[in-house]
């Protein structure tokens, strides 16, 4: 260690004083600081060293040096002994009455030495005591105000018992502080101290109203940022944390709440909803006591805010205020045993709101039923209160109110209040206040069930479903009644939306009452669908299909699925052995009600295998019977095979599929692939046919057994990926043969996209390798040339598809390959349509549902691999295959996650401006989606083109297709949001542009355009 | 042309009746028909004119049954139509200015070639006469959108509601 | 009818606005219009009328119907509301300005200091005025109103005052106009007459008026400014009317049966679709006989040749 007396040391350190001091250089703080640190010198030595300037008579001498002096102390200030801060401390205060160019400096060093752990008792009160006492805080610059605040809050935290020993004299001290602070920054720091202060427990003393009004009077925050804030202080900071302020102690309320009464009264929005949140938070912490003398004008500034606002979020929190009052007053009773303020509280809201319910026209019903649910929602005994007094009257009204329109109106707020009560969930039966009106209540549901009007039906369903959650309320004559009811709405009313609704009300109460639908619902629809039809065929068939819906909608328990799936497939038989003309549309809609049933049970492990079980076998079983019959006899084809119907079975056999256990899923998997590939026909129940099924084999007469790779790609390609597949390499080798040699388009596809399917399933490694090479080996010389070119491609596009998602190595290569197919005449406009197949979420195969190898944000990534090169291909193309090229990017670019897009657009909007003059249709489709969601979402990079944009979106409102005028003039509109100056030397022009279209044959046209050029009248107009 | 907007001013009509909305019109197929012209119906004027909002509540006209599709009637050969609106009490010292709205959001949403009539409905109105002269004089009606504050109000009642 | 007025010439004056009204220089070089595009830019070429070669048009945005002028002389500040319409006095010495303040305001002219002094204020209307228009050679002044009235104002002792009311229209009175002669008066009003009013006794010549509906039903007959012409020069006695139903008509005095029968004047010529939107203006040429100028809502100004038909 460097001795006291070390003639060199205390050279050094004199000259770096004067080169700091006189010199006027900043850099030797720090060299000076590095040596206290090294032990070089003593803060000692650098005080004795200061000398000279410490007692100079030129204030900015002396500042000078107290500035080195800090400076150094801010760094070291860990080092210091105990009887060195002693001295320290009592030199800065001794200094805090010199001149007022020195007090920067002196409170940088208080601050430092605020930070010392060593710092004897009694110091921190001397220091803050002389800071109170000489220091005019609000005169001094924003960052020295700043230090101040930071030697308090330095204290606070470390000596928070002697600053106690201050008693109310810190916090007048404080007050006298901050009072007239006007810096956001510093205002944080303040407040954040007043909130210590109060939750600490530190004495107010009388100064309580004080410390009130030194803070209240920033309220309501009004603050802007401004352009380019490097603090990044906003608006919403300083208003949380001045409400966490104001609402963190009750002794403020006889002075907050009248202020908050005031402001509510205010015209100013932002006023207003600062006030109501603020007294939502302080709800949270006062007591009767608190609110006792404030709750009328409360209660009549809530009521005139809701009766009278046209803001919704303005209502939202006047009823978040009452409900938060409500639930405080709940709280306190119990505890007090003087006046029951909730009562008083309540039962002026009633008195308000209450004779509003029975004018069920009028404008103030609603915001009166919304006053009353807030309260009501606040506590069990509100609810109580409340519903005592409104539901009776609301029963009454119902009956005594004869319009439909007036009825829904009561309706709709009596199911506000019965949801009100699920809330507070099961009720004593002697407590509830709902069960002694069981009788009212149900008739009044039923009759609105019953009414002609579908709006007062559907709020009655709604009604019916409510009831049904409550426990108990329902009694089992009811119960059947109801059901009665849905079964009747459900098949027979004629507005669908009722029906629907009935349908679904009927699916939410199921699992509740699974006996009574299974027992009353189902035997009704299965003798209504099996019956013949008496009426015109029209209603009979429209009826049929309502049956089907229903059972499916039912279909919500295990037990009765078990009830209506034989009934469905006994009903889909049916139709397959009639001749009528509407055969297809009824498999159709037989197959979408077991979708939904099958949808329903893949939550519930017994009832997905019994519906694997039932209905998997039975539609291949009818699959291959029909096959069999057209090989044989000829037949005319059977409805059951058309391309619609099997498509209708995918989505049944697939969710049937994607949820079983792989021990059961390999116990089905063992009998369909053999069925496929041996003709092993044994595990179908009806199985005796008249000849082979060999779905693989060649012939023409194979045809309709060929189809059915439909159904086997539905099922093998929705199995969970570790389940193994018996043969595989067996069955991807018939299906790419299939795929590249059948004539028939559909059988072709879905070859192709069940090879894809389990391509993209299949572990990594040589066989995978094999197959795949054996594909491109069958692909390749098809794709040259021949008559099967599309098929290739379509493979190609599928496979493509299957590697890209699990990021395959060989994906690259055949991207590749399709993009040099854009350049293809005869394939180019295929080529760029597939795509969006590539991009699109494929509905049967290939998506994370059926358990794909889907890699997140392969999207992004064949975004990045590909664009480049489909940019440069379209620089190069000849202006035949341009098209192409724009088409292609354009479906990348719509499939890309909208972030995404906003980032790489600057790149790419020079393309896009150039698509919007492509001839193609198609590519100015997708160009305006692409472009549309970049205006609302990217403005300011947009509005740089804006020229080009009015220019080009005016031109397409001319295009002869309707979807283009329509996109084009939606995008019109998005240019509203531009910023208003880039726009209005464009306003006149297109507004003028715009009168055309207002004269569009197609409505649809208009409809957009009015909306378009509405929105340009009003910018920079006054009102907007 | 009218007098100052709302302001602070307690509502003429604090508790009015209000209707139900209509919903969107729904799309017909023949309306997704490329080829197939539609021609402007009632129904269409009625879509534009019944989401203005009115000056005073935060409801539509439609709400208030200001305008109802019976007393729309356009003529979309001879390119003309007729639009009448009912104040909702008889003294309303809005009905210029919601007459005014309506004027505006046509002359805004239709082709040139429409001659416009907006008055009100025969016998609802205590200056019906007067109204009903002020709207049909181009002048001033170009006059009253010169005017800040009323264009304004109008905008406002023609903005979407936020 | 048809032929009775044949277009020359289209130009589009005011492409981008409306125009709301011309008025012929007196030698008939120049046609002034006003439209309502006041903040686009002057159009700098004055687009030639292929048929009159002679005649440029120069659109002078925001100054209505007043000689083309190279630069403000003076600015008249008094009215509270926008100004309908402003004339000259014959003499050159008065100038009467109208505005929606329901006042009319007679300046009397000081040509050497180039300063305008308010002579009279003139509040005889209870609504806006739309129109003044001097008598050709007396100093009276006439004014059309939404009071659905026509006042006539005289000087007397240095003051001035309304010295006749002629009522009768049932709705707003849109313009006025003399003969050359100064004998007759005729209006144009919203209720879709004209009336035809005779001096000395400010009585309609045929009690009320020779009504000439304007039969399309559709629409008001928006500003519909009759023009009356010289009558011992070739210059027609003809008045054209500008039409809300986007028509040009043009009306003549028939020829009385005998000279005790009462004046009536009939239809000359119709055009339907004189222009694209409403009609706002018509002014007739001061020299050459039939030659028509209209203008209108589509931003056109329309060159006509009107040729009296045979047989009225």
């Amino acid at each position: 260690m460097a001795a006291a007396g070390d003639g060199a040391g205390a050279e050094a350190l004199a000259a770096s004083v004067r080169d700091f001091v006189s010199g006027q250089q900043d850099g030797r703080a720090a060299e000076v600081a590095a040596g206290v640190k090294d032990g070089t010198w003593t803060v000692l030595q650098l005080v004795e060293a200061l000398g000279f300037c410490l007692e100079n008579t030129d204030p900015q001498m002396r500042g000078r040096g107290i500035q080195l002096l800090s400076q150094v102390l801010l760094q070291c200030y860990s080092l210091l002994q105990e009887k060195e801060v002693l001295h320290l401390v009592l030199f800065y205060e001794s200094r805090l009455q010199d001149h007022h160019l020195v007090i920067p400096s002196v409170l940088q060093g208080l601050r430092a030495l605020s930070m010392c752990e060593v710092l004897s008792p009694g110091l921190a009160v001397s220091v803050l005591k002389a800071i109170f006492q000489e220091v005019h805080v609000q005169s001094l610059l924003q960052l020295d105000r700043h230090t101040v605040y930071s030697i308090i809050t330095n204290f606070m935290s470390t000596r928070e018992e002697e600053l106690k020993g201050l008693g109310a004299n810190f916090t007048f001290g404080f007050i006298q502080v901050m009072d007239g602070e006007k810096d956001p920054r510093n205002l944080l720091v303040a407040f954040q101290i007043v909130r210590d202060l109060i939750a600490k427990d530190y004495d107010l003393g009388p100064f309580v109203e004080e410390l009130f009004e030194v803070t209240s009077c920033y309220f309501p925050v009004d603050f802007t940022p401004p352009p380019n804030d490097p603090h990044g202080i906003q608006r919403e900071d300083l208003i949380l944390s001045l409400r966490a302020v104001l609402a963190s102690t009750p002794q403020f309320a006889e002075f907050l709440l009248p202020l908050l009464i005031e402001k509510l009264d205010s015209e100013l929005q932002s006023a207003k909803l600062d006030s109501l949140q603020t007294l939502t938070a302080c709800c949270a912490i006062y007591g009767q006591k608190e609110l006792q003398e404030f709750l009328p004008s409360l209660w009549s500034s809530l009521r005139r805010e809701v009766f009278q606002t046209a803001s919704e979020k303005i209502e939202t929190e006047c009823l978040a205020a009452l409900h938060a009052l409500s639930a405080c007053l709940s709280r306190s009773v119990l505890s007090s045993d003087s006046e029951d303020l909730l009562d008083s509280f309540l039962s002026s809201i009633l008195q308000d709101c209450r004779h509003h319910l029975c004018e069920p026209d009028m404008k103030l019903v609603w915001p009166s039923a919304k006053l009353l649910q807030a309260a009501a929602g606040a506590s069990l005994r509100t609810y109580h209160c409340i519903t005592h007094s409104v539901l009776l009257l609301l029963l009454e009204q119902y009956t005594k109110h004869t319009q439909s329109s007036q009825r829904r109106t009561i309706l709709e707020m009596l199911l506000g209040f019965l949801e009100l009560q699920q809330k507070w969930g099961h009720v004593e039966e002697d407590e509830s206040v709902l069960l002694s009106l069981q009788a009212p209540v149900c008739s009044v549901v039923f009759s609105a069930l019953m009414d002609p009007s579908v709006q007062l039906q559907l709020v009655g369903i709604k009604a019916l479903t409510v009831l049904g959650f409550l426990q108990g309320f329902l009694s089992s004559s009811d119960l059947e009644l109801v059901v009665d009811h849905l079964v009747r709405l459900a098949l027979h009313e004629e507005d669908s939306q009722s029906s629907e609704a009935a349908m679904e009300a009927a699916a939410s109460l199921a699992p509740t009452y699974p006996k009574v639908f299974s027992g009353r619902m189902v035997p009704r629809l299965e003798e209504q669908l099996q019956s013949e039809r008496e009426e015109s065929y029209h209603n009979h068939h429209s009826l049929q299909q309502r049956c089907l819906q229903a059972l499916a909608a039912v279909s919500t328990h295990t037990s009765i699925v078990r009830e209506t799936v034989p009934v469905l497939l006994q009903y889909l038989q049916k139709v397959q052995k009639g001749t009528e003309a509407r055969n297809t549309q009824d498999m159709v809609s037989v197959c979408q009600s077991l979708h939904r049933v099958a949808l329903q049970c893949q939550q519930d492990a017994d009832g997905c295998w019994y519906f694997h079980q039932t209905v998997v076998p039975c539609l291949l079983a009818m699959a291959v019977q029909a096959a069999m019959q057209e090989s044989t006899h000829r037949l005319p084809g059977k409805a059951l095979l058309e391309e619609e119907v099997l498509a209708a079975m995918i989505p049944v056999i697939s969710a049937a599929t994607t949820h079983l256990s792989p021990e059961l899923a390999a116990q089905s998997v063992s009998h369909v692939v053999p069925l496929f590939l041996d003709g092993e026909v044994s595990f179908l129940p009806q199985n005796s046919f008249p000849c082979s099924f060999q779905p693989f084999g060649d012939g023409e007469c194979l045809e309709a057994q060929r189809r059915l790779v439909a159904l086997l790609m539905a099922f093998v390609c929705s199995l969970p990926r570790n389940v193994a597949i018996p043969q595989q390499e067996w069955l991807l080798r018939e299906l790419l043969s299939l795929s590249c040699s059948c004539n028939c388009p559909f059988t072709a596809t879905t070859a192709a996209k069940c090879f894809a399917g389990l391509v993209n399933k299949h572990p990594a490694g040589q066989q995978l390798d094999e197959i795949l090479q054996l594909a491109m080996n069958r692909m390749e010389p098809s794709l040259v040339e021949g008559p099967r070119r599309t098929q290739a491609l379509t493979l190609l596009l599928w496979v493509t598809k299957a590697l890209v998602l699990r990021y395959h190595p060989l994906s690259s290569c055949l991207t590749d390959k399709l993009l040099g197919l854009l350049g293809d005449t005869e394939l180019g406009p295929a080529v760029a349509d597939g795509f969006s197949l590539l991009m699109a979420e494929s509905p049967d195969v290939l998506h994370k549902g059926c358990h794909a190898d889907v890699r997140i944000m392969f999207r992004q990534r064949f975004f990045t691999d590909n664009v480049p090169k489909l940019v440069q291909g379209f620089h190069g193309a000849g202006p035949d295959v341009k098209a192409n090229y724009l088409k292609g990017l354009s479906h990348v670019l719509n499939h890309l996650p909208k972030p995404v897009l906003v980032s790489e657009l600057p790149t790419l909007l020079s393309l896009l401006l150039e698509a919007l003059s492509c001839s193609d249709r198609v590519v100015q489709l997708s160009t305006l989606s692409c472009l549309h969601p970049l205006l609302l979402e990217a403005p300011q990079v947009m509005s740089l083109h804006v020229d080009t944009l009015v220019t080009k979106f005016l031109d397409l409102t001319s295009s002869p297709t309707m979807a283009v005028r329509i996109a084009a003039l939606r995008c019109a509109h998005a240019l509203t949001s531009l910023p208003t100056t880039v726009l209005l030397p464009y306003k006149g022009r297109v507004i003028r542009a715009l009168a055309k279209p207002l004269d569009d044959k197609k409505r649809l046209v208009r409809k957009e355009a009015v909306a378009a050029r509405g929105e340009w009248f009003l910018l920079g107009s006054p009102g907007r | 042309m009218v007098g100052a907007g709302p302001g602070a001013a307690p509502l003429e009509n604090a508790n009015p009746l209000i209707y139900r909305r209509s919903g969107e019109r729904p799309v017909t197929a023949r309306e997704e028909d490329d080829e197939l012209p539609d021609a402007i119906d009632d129904r269409e004027i009625f879509d534009l004119i019944r989401s203005i909002n009115d000056p005073e509540h935060p409801l539509t006209l439609e709400e208030l049954n200001v305008v109802e599709q019976v007393r729309v009637k356009v003529n979309d050969a001879e390119s003309t139509v007729s639009v009448e609106f009912t104040p909702t009490i008889p003294h309303c010292s809005m009905a210029t200015l919601i007459g005014l709205s309506i004027k505006v959001k046509l002359l805004r949403s239709l082709p040139d070639r429409f001659k416009l009539d907006v008055h009100i409905t025969p016998g609802t109105h205590a200056s019906e006469h007067a109204v009903n002269k002020q709207l049909a004089d181009k002048e001033r009606v170009a006059a009253a959108l010169e005017n800040s504050h009323l264009l304004e109000v109008v905008n406002q009642c023609l903005s979407a509601r936020s | 009818m048809p032929e009775a007025l044949s277009l020359l010439c289209r130009v589009p004056a005011h492409p981008e606005s409306r125009c709301w009204a011309l008025a012929w220089s007196p030698s008939g070089a120049l046609l002034a219009s006003c439209g309502g595009d006041r903040t686009s830019p002057r159009c700098p070429q004055s687009p030639q009328c292929p048929q009159c070669p002679h005649v440029p048009v120069s659109p002078c945005p925001g100054v209505p119907m007043s000689p083309v002028s190279p630069q403000v002389v003076a600015t008249l500040e008094g009215h509270e509301n926008e100004v309908k319409s402003v004339a000259w006095a014959p003499s050159g010495t008065l100038l009467a300005t109208c505005s929606r303040d329901k006042s009319v305001w007679v300046w009397e002219v000081d040509e050497e200091e180039e300063e305008f002094e308010c002579v009279s204020v003139l509040s005889a209307h209870t609504q806006d005025v739309k129109h003044v228009v001097w008598h050709p050679s007396l100093q009276l002044l006439a004014s059309a109103s939404y009071d659905d009235t026509v006042r006539l104002y005289r000087e007397d002792d240095d003051d001035w005052l309304c010295c006749a009311t002629l009522e009768g229209h049932t709705s707003t009175v849109w313009a006025v106009a003399w003969d050359s002669s100064g004998h007759r008066l005729v209006s144009c009003s919203d209720d879709r007459t004209l009336r035809v009013w005779q001096r000395p006794c400010p009585l309609p010549v045929t009690p009320p008026g020779v009504p000439c509906p304007l039969p399309d039903p559709v629409s008001p007959c928006v500003p519909s400014c009759p023009r009356s012409l010289p009558d011992p020069c070739p210059l027609t006695g003809a008045v054209a009317t500008a039409c809300g139903d986007d028509a040009v008509r043009v009306f003549e005095e028939v020829t009385p049966a005998s000279p005790t029968a009462p004046v009536t004047f009939g239809l000359a010529a119709h055009v339907a679709r004189a222009h694209a939107q409403d009609v706002n203006g018509v002014a007739w040429h001061p020299r050459e006989p039939g030659l028509l100028a209209t203008c209108g809502d589509d931003g056109d100004i329309a060159f006509w040749r009107y040729q009296r038909p045979e047989g009225l």
